[in-house]
């Protein structure tokens, strides 16, 4: 079990969905970051990570949580009153900006886009971002990313009704989008979501890319 | 924090600085290395006789360190991923040195070869030794396959591996000292 070495105060809650919300926390005095890493959350006996969602100037801390029905710990986090305390370790994790002269990838599905939230509201620039969900309202923050992104791609994997006009909308999986639309050369790809998709992205680069960077973080 | 994603299951790995490398690269054989030596200093702490606080506070040590050295060694040196790293805390090898004197002043001179083993936790002693040695050799390999010798944290990581494996030598006559199972001298049939 890792130590939890901060306390903090829930300050609010957002849900951005049925299922997915915001849920913003006192800064402990002294916590430092890098947008892009994450801390190991506890309440009692239960614990997970979570990747920071605010910046590292910012006075508080944000969070992307998906309440998962089996899960514990997101399900308490969904319903503890405002002015609760939780515990949080150091942050952690290398799923960070690293300055190059290549062509940035970022993607990010689901509640695996908050690394790049974070970096983007810090301030990085100069990347396309694919970003993944099952349906349009599951493409959170798409309206800043679009304006921090060079370029934006939204790829949504589940049914579109005939009626959807979302710009540079690519109706399939990121992987799919990676297959087809990007050409062959040496890029720096930072990946964040589901287990399943960093496998699949990871052979699918280096079968493709073979001279491409890679910095990814998984979670079930 | 995930111990699977399958990435590595067509036999490439990633760098912390991002390439995707196969995985008998020499960056992973020379981590590789360090961190089979993390285990097998792991495999000495656990059989540690009771009272030797200070051996074990040496390797707890020297298991951070060798961390912080895997680090540098699974980096290529013009990424921008190195400002992210750690360098070895100050006078490393020094207070190894100082360790090595202190642990030598109980123990008889050597005057012949020694037959590597003794108690079970000295023999581990030795092996570490003899990993060390060859981390030690993955390392100069490294740096002149891929021209890091002006990695000034490359040579600092050297000359650290070159007296921790004099100190695992010392660590394991101490320990076979002080659990009475003298060195065996070696003699030639």
């Amino acid at each position: 079990m890792v130590v939890a070495e901060h306390s903090v105060t829930i300050l609010g809650r957002k849900w951005l969905n049925e299922e997915v919300f915001e849920l913003e926390c006192t800064r402990p005095e002294g916590f430092e970051f890098v947008a892009g890493q994450h801390v190991t959350m506890r309440y009692q006996e239960d614990e997970r990570e979570y990747t920071i969602l605010s910046p590292p100037s910012a006075d508080s801390l944000l969070f992307l949580i998906k309440r998962i029905d089996q899960g514990r710990l997101s399900s308490i986090l969904a319903t503890l009153d405002i002015g609760g305390e939780l515990s949080i370790s150091k942050a952690m994790g290398y799923l960070i900006y690293r300055p190059t002269d290549r062509p940035i990838y970022f993607v990010g599905t689901g509640v695996g886009i908050a690394p790049f939230v974070s970096m983007a509201r810090a301030g990085v620039k100069n990347f396309t971002l694919l970003h993944g969900a099952r349906e349009i309202a599951g493409l959170f923050f798409r309206q800043d990313l679009m304006l921090a992104a060079t370029r934006y791609i939204p790829c949504v994997s589940g049914k579109l009704s005939p009626e959807t006009n979302v710009i540079d909308l690519h109706p399939g999986y990121v992987t799919d989008y990676i297959d087809r639309y990007v050409k062959p050369g040496a890029y720096d790809f930072y990946l964040c979501g589901s287990r399943p998709m960093i496998h699949d992205m990871t052979h699918l680069l280096d079968q493709h890319f073979p001279e491409t960077r890679i910095y990814s973080e998984a979670f079930n | 924090m995930k111990v699977y994603t399958g990435g590595g299951d067509k036999g490439k790995t990633s760098l912390f600085s991002g390439e995707r490398v196969p995985k008998h690269h020499i960056r992973i054989e020379a981590y590789g290395d360090l961190d089979e030596l993390n285990s097998v200093l792991g495999a000495i702490v656990a059989n540690l006789p009771p009272n030797e606080d200070a051996i074990a506070q040496d390797l707890e040590n020297i298991q951070a360190n060798l961390f912080l050295a895997g680090a540098w060694l699974a980096t290529t040196p013009d990424s921008s991923a190195t400002s992210y790293l750690t360098t070895l805390p100050e006078n490393v090898a020094k207070d190894l040195e100082q360790r090595i004197d202190a642990l030598s002043e109980v123990l008889p001179l050597l005057k012949e070869f020694i037959l590597p083993g003794g108690a079970p936790v000295a023999a581990w002693a030795h092996l570490a030794r003899t990993v060390c040695r060859r981390c030690e050799r993955r390392l100069t390999q490294l740096m002149e396959t891929s021209k890091q010798s002006d990695v000034s944290e490359l040579a600092v990581i050297q000359v650290y591996l070159n007296r921790l494996s004099d100190y695992l030598f010392v660590v394991a006559r101490y320990l076979n000292q002080v659990l009475g199972t003298p060195d065996k001298t070696w003699k030639k049939n």
